[in-house]
Formats: structure tokens, sequence, C-alpha cells
């Protein structure tokens, strides 16, 4: 996420190694609070954040969808008590699995995060842990860190150097910016352990913190991309964030379940429904087939939605194009029919199968099938010369 | 060795410094993406070197934010975006499908800054005698800017040749799309 190569990010971890022996502890904030000192780095950086705000929100990169960005912002609020009105929160447009915490008081949850989240509790915890990093203090304690190090210029420079002049409003900036002051690894541990107390204070179930890190191992161990597959479990001298299994194991430990609410899965999957076509496509799109169809069976696993998301595993196999696999996509394609959430696309799919291997009248009938299903279809043109085509040339 | 090695650095450098944008004339332009096209008023051309987003060459008249037409090919297996060898980016597949390949152009668009970008009366097309494809394109730039544009690519085994244009929405398109509609049908292929 951040414009960082190695070797700056190595020189930065070593600056930091350095100045740690300095203390940069700030304290908790209390509600409200606000720079004081105009002149302060804090009120510098927090200018800086609210101006990146007032951009994001005309980039169409936050989602539309009011009643999931209330939502959102609701257990922000059930968390944060009285720190509610220091907090928003805006869901983002984005395929990774992220969420990140400015300093003042902006939260970004990325629509990757929400896709892969199977209830509220689950994202509960994420919400916490980005509450703590604001709460705590944390970005400034970071940026103490590397004013100690006497590096703070270089960084700001490198980060408006490498982010491109300009482009204040871009996701990047603000990720090259949460890159450059990244959050420590006792940063990250200590959010973790106090998120699950303020998930426990407001009634969501902690147990739903290991949860989410676990789906999302099972993903990773599924990639098809080797450089990732290798990075799982290696810890790097300078890594900031604890590795995912250590923290599934502490977090294991931390978290005493409460009851599970057993509509819970039910009710998240309401939310993010109008959703999951798009967001799924959104990874998709990036060509790690192994994870996509792992994330796509897992969920399936819920029995919920099974005509957008076959047509979804459908796309994949497509995509990956290895032995095989263009029966496997027509079986999910058949099997995504069956479903009355099928997407119309599901049908021209199938015609693209026939038409490939030179069945015409089945392609040409299912390509009509589509046109019938979407009459506004935006390929409406390309398909009926498709048609055409399949019926001028049928023996 | 070490003397021969700064020599070469600093003749690479030298040459990268050499690569600018460079007027072209009404008329015929080359582009590294193997195909000319035949513009009517004079461009600016930005070569594939200094385009930091995308690859291939990209032409403007008033700045690459007010207007710009990527010419570009992209082999099989690669994005058409600027990425690590080993980054999830969107990349080009031989036996994509035609509504494939115009999600694969949309896709890498918004990797690059552009949001809520959709592609819009997606019609076949023959370019230069060859079966090629037609879109529109709407989105968003990430300054918040309505942008509006058009696209073409002529698929084949090997690689795709694409044209791809984008403006703001507001005057900018209008002003250019009837000339961009001339430089599509231009192309001329290998």
């Amino acid at each position: 996420m951040t414009s960082f190569s190695f070797t700056r990010s190595a020189l930065l971890g070593a600056a930091l190694l350095l100045a740690a022996c300095s203390s940069t502890d700030q304290g908790s904030r209390t509600a409200g609070q606000r720079p004081t000192n105009l002149k302060s780095t804090e009120a510098s950086l927090w200018y800086q954040m609210e101006t990146f705000e007032k951009s994001l929100k005309n980039t169409g990169r936050v989602e539309k969808d009011a009643a999931l960005q209330a939502r959102m912002a609701e257990i922000a609020c059930e968390l944060s008590g009285d720190y509610c009105a220091d907090l928003r929160v805006y869901v983002v447009r984005d395929p990774s699995f992220n969420a990140s915490m400015a300093p003042n008081g902006m939260l970004l949850i990325h629509s990757g995060l929400l896709l892969r989240a199977e209830t509220e509790d689950e994202v509960a915890f994420v919400l916490a842990h980005e509450f703590v990093h604001f709460f705590e203090n944390h970005s400034m304690e970071r940026y103490a860190a590397v004013r100690n190090a006497n590096i703070a210029g270089a960084v700001v420079g490198s980060v408006l150097g490498g982010a491109g002049a300009g482009s204040l409003s871009s996701l990047g900036y603000a990720a090259a910016f949460g890159g450059a002051f990244a959050f420590s690894r006792d940063q990250e541990l200590e959010a973790d352990r106090l998120g699950l107390d303020f998930m426990r204070t407001a009634g969501f179930d902690p147990k739903a913190a290991p949860a989410i890190w676990k789906n999302l191992l099972t993903e990773l161990e599924a990639t098809s991309n080797k450089k990732k597959a290798k990075e799982i479990d290696r810890s790097g001298m300078f890594d900031t964030h604890p590795l995912i299994r250590e923290r599934i194991t502490l977090l294991d430990s931390f978290a005493v379940g409460i009851e599970p609410d057993p509509t819970a899965r039910a009710r998240y999957r309401a939310m993010v429904r109008p959703h999951i076509q798009d967001w799924m496509m959104d990874v998709v799109a990036d060509g790690d087939h192994g994870s996509s169809l792992a994330l796509t069976e897992r969920l399936m696993n819920q029995a919920e939605d099974l005509g957008t998301l076959n047509y979804i595993k459908a796309r994949i196999y497509m995509m990956r194009s290895q032995e095989g696999d263009r029966a496997k996509s027509e079986e999910a394609l058949i099997a995504a029919a069956n479903y009355p959430d099928v997407p119309a696309a599901a049908l021209r799919e199938l015609g693209t199968i026939y038409r490939a291997r030179g069945e015409r009248e089945q392609a040409a009938a299912s390509l009509r099938d589509y046109l019938l299903a979407d009459p506004g279809a935006r390929d409406r043109a390309l398909v009926e010369s498709q048609i055409h085509e399949l019926e001028e040339t049928s023996p | 060795m070490i003397r021969s090695g700064l020599v070469l650095s600093a003749l690479v450098l030298m040459a990268a410094c050499a690569v600018t944008p460079k007027a072209v004339a009404p008329g015929p332009v080359a582009s590294s993406a193997g195909f000319e096209v035949t513009i009517k008023e004079s461009w600016s051309q930005w070569p594939a070197e200094i385009n930091p987003a995308t690859q291939g060459d990209m032409l403007t008249k008033d700045g690459m934010l007010l207007n710009r037409l990527h010419l570009a090919k992209v082999k099989v297996g690669e994005p058409w975006i600027r990425a690590a060898k080993n980054a999830d980016v969107p990349r080009h597949r031989a036996d994509a499908s035609e509504i494939e390949t115009v999600d694969f152009v949309v896709a890498s668009l918004k990797r690059i800054g552009y949001s809520e970008m959709e592609a819009s009366e997606i019609r076949p097309e023959t370019i230069d005698g060859q079966s090629g494809v037609r879109f529109g394109l709407n989105g968003k730039w990430e300054n918040g800017l309505d942008v509006r544009g058009d696209a073409a690519f002529v698929p084949s085994k090997d690689e795709l040749k694409l044209v791809v244009f984008l403006a703001p929405k507001m005057h900018y398109y209008e002003t250019s799309a009837a000339e961009v509609d001339g430089i599509i049908g231009s192309i001329n292929l290998p």
C-alpha cells in the first residue's frame, strides 16, 4: 500500500529502532480533544488529514450505500462511547483487506474487508482496533519516534514525492502517509488487546476477533501468487505488524466468547448483499485465482446468494483457464441458473462457452436468453452481432 | 570495471533525459504499440518511457488531465498498467472473450486512480479490416472530476492492440470526441 521501497523501509526501520530509546508515549485522548496549538505537529497532521477527508468525499471511492455507511458509524459509536462525535467512518471501494485510522478521527474501512467479514462482531473488532489507535494517540507517538530519529522531514518529503504532486485526494496519498508513520508492533498488539475490551463492553462477541483472521489466513494460504505464499510466515527485521498466526493465538487467548447469536451471519449478509457481486469482481479482477476461489467457496458455505456466487466462481475458472476450467465454469454457470439471484450475465457466459465449442444453436439461444433477461444490456450491440453470426453460419 | 559501469549509467541517464514529450503535426503518427493512427490536429506525444501509469504512448492536446489518448499493445499474461512482475493486477489473456477484455480495461483503469468506471455501448467494429470492439467509458478521476471516454481494441493470440481516450466530461470530452472517433477509425495495424 505504501510507496516505500525496501531500502527506504529498512532505513526508516533502523532509524526508528534507534529512536525508540527515548519515550514517545503521548497518553490517551480525551473526548472532543483537538489540537490547541495551531503551530504544533499534531495540528499540521490534523489539517492535512482534514483536507484529504474533504476531497475523499468527492472521489467516487466512498460507497454510496447510506444504510451501510450509517451502520458502520453506529457500530463505531457503540464501541467508542463518549468519543462517538470524534469519529467519521467511510466505507471505501477497495478490494484489499484493510482499514486505517487517521489522527483527526477519519476511519477508512475497505469494501474488501467488509466482503470478507461474516458478522458485525468481526467488523466491530476491526473498528475497535482502529479506534484504539486514535484513543491512544498512536499516530502522534509514531510521529514523535520519527522526529526523534531526525528523519521526519525526509520521510514526509519522500511520501509527498512518492504520492506525486496534486494527488492529495488519492487513496494512495493516505496509504503512503499511513505507511510512513505505520504503527509499531507493540501498538498493533495494544490495539488488538484494548480493542477486545471495547468490543466486550459494547456487547459484541470477542470470539469474532480471531475468526476474521483465521478466515483471512485460509484465503492467503490458497493464493496462486508464489511471492505472496512465501511471505505469509516470513517475519522481516523491520516488520511492524504481528504475523497472522501469532495474532490469532493471542486473540484466541484473550477472547472469551459470549452466547453466539444464530442470526448474526444472516443479518450481516443481508446488509452487504447488494454489493457482493461488485466487491467480489473487484477481488477477482486482480487475478489471484486461488485466493478468490477460496473466498468464494467460503461465502458459499452460508448457502445464500448462490446464483451470484456460482457466477463469480465461473468467472474465476474462465480467467484461470487451466485444463478442465472451461468445464468447471460451465458447471458453475448451470448451477447458478438454479437460483433466483442468478445474474443475467451468467447466460451470456454460457453462450460464450458454447460459442467457443462451436455449439452454435445452443450459443445463440443462451445469448438470446441473456438479452431477454437484461434488455438494457450495455453490450447488446455486440451480443446481437454474435447471435447474427452464429445463426448465419449455422449448418 | 567500476568506471565503465559509471560511464554506462551516465549514458543511460542522459538517454532518459532525452525522452521528452514532443509535438506531433497532423498526419500519421507511429507509436511504440506497433500501429499507426492519423491525427488531424497537432497533439503532444508522450513516449512510453515517461508514461508513469500504463504501458505504451500517450497523446494529449491540453495536458494529461484534460485529454489523453493511450496507444498500447498488451502482451498475453501482462498488465496494461505498470506493475511489479508478481503483482496481483489485471492481466490480458489470450482466450478472454470480448466482454472479459472490456472488463480488463475497466479494471485496469480502476487501478490507476479512476473510480466508478463503467463501460457502455459495447459494440463490434471492424478496425483496419480486423474484428475489434468499441465502447464508451464513464467514471471519475481521483480528484472527483467526472470523466468520459472512448476505447477500442483488436485482440489477437499474442497481444491486444488498445486505444483509450479519456477527458473530463465537461467541455474537453465533447471538444475532442469527433476527432478521436476519426483517430480510432484511422488505426493502421501492422
